[in-house]
Formats: structure tokens, sequence, C-alpha cells
């Protein structure tokens, strides 16, 4: 039980990172974000491991030969901690998509992250240019030399095709599951699949309820109410291994891309630039691509580089 | 409820055990960043028993009229846990009584009655009836300091839940430090404070931040450790205390009533040994217990 005392004290946070233009971070995203956004690496790290244990628990259940029920809710967890790093990335697409991006990022709803990754689903060279990979026409604008230039365009576009992929894996994820982020949070209004199927029912509920063949499912109830009428909607859940590997691999994308985004966005914002090509995928070039912007990277990290 | 035991408590309690194992093990050493993310989510899993138990306590005390009590916990309001734990220590001991499933209250009327049966309190001795009176007092006094107790954790530890679960908002240790409010130059002679866990405000306009300088790491994991455990207990014998009555019906296969076997009305369920006398505990035990006599016009009661 507590024993402490808990009283409320005023402190302030003060910045110790500097920037050669100050206004230039509070202008484009507020310094608060930006250290957040420093720190995205291990959160991203965080989550995947986090998702990763929920997982080794849920096979844990199934080699033991634990009831559905119990081996379901551990596959909930799973899906959870999944959807937690999916919302991280949701948060962060919307953030740069608004006017005041440490607001958005707070402040967003389940609405507004719906938003944000149907959109990026839609246009996700749009939101990745937004988060900081440059644009391909700005590249061949650059007065790069010319060998430079095409390994850096094919690095780009090996870099958007590997992002848009995931941007799509997502968005799948928060859009197909996102009820139930709400649902396993807050008062966890989810009710095992074997108490529907099973004698003696569950009356009402069970015949309105989807059941599908996998084992095991759960079945998510989320009313509203309007006036003095009450509505329920009820949206099935798959949670067999298959389903729930599914997930845990979704929920490890979304934590991976919000982390590589998030520090792009951070080292667009270091350097003053609106965009840049990482080398996170240069291993998927050719060799002598790969060795041109190895040499470029290594020649402009030098102090006199430029 | 049967699926509140066999599935949400398990997962609940398998959760808060994986947090609490990763911040033993990761909690001190390592990572400052990942070390305050492995506190923020032992945070997470042991405050969600804390708000399930506010859905599932507001559904029984005001339950949507005409609905089963069920409904209202699915729900949503973001101020629920919130409103429930802010004032529970408010609550008179009738609204205790009811959380506590002694008594049960008419959704229209909201006129409270024991689920003791009228017709069965008749039937009791001078000396039954103060052994229950007893259990009734204790359990009230008992739970007046464990849900007070847990809506002081939830008033202290929810930001950091908060912050944690959406968009993982811990701040930065590396970026930031944390001066006395009357500093305006920060040099290398400032004292600088160390907060255990320190979060971003998910709604102030400018992003101030949230800090607890008052204890260790090990403290806050310990505290918010156990007050989750203690949810999980309080979330059992809540369900325990609900179930008795469903699992009294004798169901056919079809799902249709065959009639009522005999129960025990689980009384006792919040209490522990300390609570009553041994002779109170050998004369009450569980609770009374109900045989149901056919109903003479046939149906079964």
């Amino acid at each position: 039980m507590a024993g402490f005392d808990c009283q409320d004290r005023g402190m302030q946070m003060a910045l110790q990172l500097r920037h050669h233009d100050h206004d230039y971070i509070e202008r484009l995203c507020g310094w608060p974000l930006y250290t957040h956004l420093r720190n995205a690496g291990p959160l991203a790290d965080f989550r995947t491991a986090a998702v990763e244990r929920a997982w080794s628990g849920y096979r844990r259940a199934e080699a033991n030969s634990k009831p559905d029920a119990e081996r379901g809710g551990l596959g909930l967890i799973v899906v959870q901690r999944a959807l937690l790093a999916a919302e991280d990335l949701g948060r962060l697409l919307h953030a740069f998509d608004n006017e005041n991006p440490w607001v958005a990022f707070r402040r967003a709803k389940i609405d507004d992250l719906d938003r944000a990754f149907a959109q990026a689903a839609a246009n996700p060279e749009e939101r990745l240019i937004q988060m900081g990979l440059l644009d391909s026409s700005a590249l061949l604008d650059t007065d790069l030399p010319k060998s430079v230039r095409e390994a850096a365009l094919q690095l780009r576009e090996i870099t958007a095709r590997q992002w848009s992929a995931q941007m799509h894996d997502s968005a799948g994820l928060w859009l197909t599951h996102a009820p139930l982020a709400r649902a396993t949070t807050h008062g966890f209004p989810v009710i095992a699949g074997e108490l529907l199927t099973e004698s003696p029912g569950a009356g009402e509920l069970g015949e309105h309820a989807q059941i599908p063949d996998a084992r095991p499912f759960a079945v998510v109830m989320i009313s509203k109410v309007r006036d003095r009428e009450v509505s329920t909607q009820l949206h099935t859940v798959h949670l067999d291994r298959r389903m729930v590997r599914t997930i845990r691999d979704l929920g490890r994308v979304a934590a991976r891309l919000y982390g590589q985004l998030a520090e792009l966005k951070a080292n667009c914002l270091h350097v003053g630039q609106a965009g840049t090509v990482p080398l996170l995928f240069a291993d998927r070039l050719g060799d002598n691509a790969r060795l041109t912007l190895t040499r470029e990277a290594r020649r402009r990290s030098e102090p006199s580089g430029g | 409820m049967r699926s509140w035991r066999n599935q949400t408590l398990p997962a609940r309690r398998a959760a808060l055990a994986d947090s609490e194992s990763h911040f033993e093990e990761f909690g001190e050493r390592g990572d400052a960043a990942l070390r305050d993310l492995a506190l923020a989510a032992l945070i997470g899993d042991a405050l969600q028993p804390i708000e399930d138990l506010a859905h599932l306590g507001r559904a029984w005390d005001e339950p949507f009229g005409g609905l089963a009590y069920y409904v209202r916990a699915t729900a949503y309001s973001s101020r629920t846990a919130t409103n429930f734990w802010g004032s529970v220590a408010k609550w008179d001991d009738d609204r205790i009584r009811v959380f506590a499933g002694l008594y049960g209250r008419n959704p229209q009327t909201r006129e409270l009655s024991s689920m003791i049966p009228p017709e069965m309190e008749t039937e009791f001795s001078d000396e039954q009836k103060e052994v229950l009176e007893a259990a009734e007092k204790a359990t009230v006094r008992m739970l007046r300091t464990l849900l007070g107790s847990l809506g002081g954790d939830w008033r202290q530890f929810s930001p950091y839940y908060n912050a944690y679960k959406h968009g993982g908002l811990l701040v930065n240790r590396e970026d930031v430090c944390w001066v006395d409010d009357e500093v305006d130059q920060v040099t290398d002679e400032t004292i600088k404070h160390d907060p255990s866990l320190a979060t971003w405000d998910l709604r102030d306009e400018e992003g101030a931040g949230r800090g607890d300088f008052a204890l260790t790491s090990p403290e806050v994991a310990d505290t918010v450790a156990r007050a989750g455990w203690l949810a999980l207990d309080l979330l059992d014998r809540f369900i325990e205390s609900r179930s008795a009555i469903f699992e009294a019906v004798d169901f056919r296969p079809d799902g249709s009533v065959k009639g009522m076997k005999e129960m025990t009305l689980p009384w006792t369920i919040w209490l522990r040994e300390a609570h009553l006398t041994a002779y109170q505990w050998k004369l009450l035990g569980r609770g009374p217990r109900i045989t149901w006599r056919p109903d003479p016009a046939g149906s079964p009661s």
C-alpha cells in the first residue's frame, strides 16, 4: 500500500543541448518535441521488446496447453503492446501534418490517428517527405557529382519503397485493430470467445457476435450513449497463433518505422535541412553505388568535408 | 464475469508480472532511457487493473436502466477512472456496500436492497444477524481504506501512465535537467534535481512536465506494483462476489434455465482472517447458504 506523501512543487526544466539556430527548432517543432524525437530509438527498442515478451508469454501458454480464454487474453496483451507502437507512429505522422506539431503530438485523438494512418497509406511518399526523406526532384537539383547523385537516387527509391510498405503495414494494423487499443487499456470490455460458443452460450450477445473458425478468439464490446439510447458495436478478433504472430510482426514493424522516421526528422532538424537520404538501406545497393555513397558520407563527415 | 475470471485477470496478471520482472532486471542498470521506460511500463501495467476496477465499480453502481449491468462498463469515457477514484474518499457506507456486492441498487430508483432475500432474513437468529452485521461493517471499513489507498495511487501515478501509453512521452534526461523554480541561469554550480521519472503533460499548451522527486525508482516501482496487485486482488473478489448468483443458475445445454442450485452468498469474500473472531468465522464461514424451494406457481425460483 502507498505510504508516501505526495506534494506538488514547481520546478523548471532546463535544456542541456545546443543548436546553431535556436529559433529554427522553435519554429519547426519546438524543443520539447525535438528532445523527444532524439529519444525515439530507445522507445522503439522498448516497444519492440515489450511486444516480443508478450509473444513469448502467448507461446508459453500454448506450449502448456492453457485454456483458450487464458491464451486469448495473453494474445490480447500482444495486440495491446503492438498497438502502443502503432500509436507512437500515428502521433508522429499526425504531429508533422499540423501547424503546432508538439501540441498535435500530445493531444492526438483516435480520429486523428485514424486519419493520419489513412492518409499515410493512401500517399506514403508525401508523408515520408514530410518526415524528412529528400524529394527525388530536390536530389536531382543538387550539384553532387553524377555518380553520387545516381547512387543517392537509387538509395532514396529503395528507402521510399521499404518505408512505404512498412507504412501500409502499420496503417493496416492500426485501422483494423484500433478498437482494441482503447478496449484493452480502458476497462477491458472483451468477452472470451469460448463463452459464446460453449454451453450455455451468451444469449443475445452470442446471437449478434460474429463467430469465426479461429480459436481462440474474443469479442470486443464498445457501447456509445447518445441521448438516452445505448448502441453497442461488437468487433471479433482472432487470437489464434497465426494472427497473434502477424500482429506481433506488424507491431515490430510499426515500432521500427517510428524509430527510424523520428530519428530522420531529428537529424534533419539538427543539420537544418528539409530532407536527407539515410544510409539505413545502403546494403541493398550494388557494390559500386554503396562504395560511392560510403565515400561521400565519409568525406562529408570530415571537418573540411562541407 | 466468467470472461473476466478466465481471460482478463490472467492477462492483466501476466502483463504486470512481466513488467515487474523486466524492471527488476533492467530498471537499475543500462541505458537511462530504457530504465525510465521500464518503470513507466510497470506503472502502466499496474494502473490498468486500477482503471478496470473503476469501470466495473461504476457499472454496478450506476448501470444503464433496463440493461445488463456490464453494458455500462463497455461505454468508454476518458473521465471514468479519474471521476471514480476522485470520489472514493467521499463515498458513504451504502456505496461501499454496493461496490462490495452485499447490496444492490435499483437502476431506476437507486434504492438499496440487501443481497440476502428478505424472506431469508426473518429466519436468522439474533446471533446470526449480529455476525452478518459484523462482517458487513468490517467489509465497509476495510474497503474504505483499500479503495482510498488506490485512489491516492491513481491520482499520483495516472499522469505517468497516460504519458507512457500515449506516445511514450517521457522526458529525455540527456537533453534536459531539472532546477529550482527561482533559478534564472543554469551553471555548473546550479543545484540540479534528479526525478525517479518525468513525463510531458498531454494537455498543457506549452508542454509542462511532471516528475517524481520524492521517491527513488525502486520505491516507485514497489509502490505501483503493490497497488497493481492489490487492484487485481480486489477485481478477483469483485468478480467472485457477483459470480455466485449466476453460478447458482442451472442451465440446460440450450441455454434455457432448468432451475437453481444451492448457493452460498459470498458475504465474507472481502475479509481476511483477522477481521472476524474464530467463533464468527465458524458461524458465518463464506456466507449464508441459500437453498431454493420450488415456487408453488411452478416456476424455478
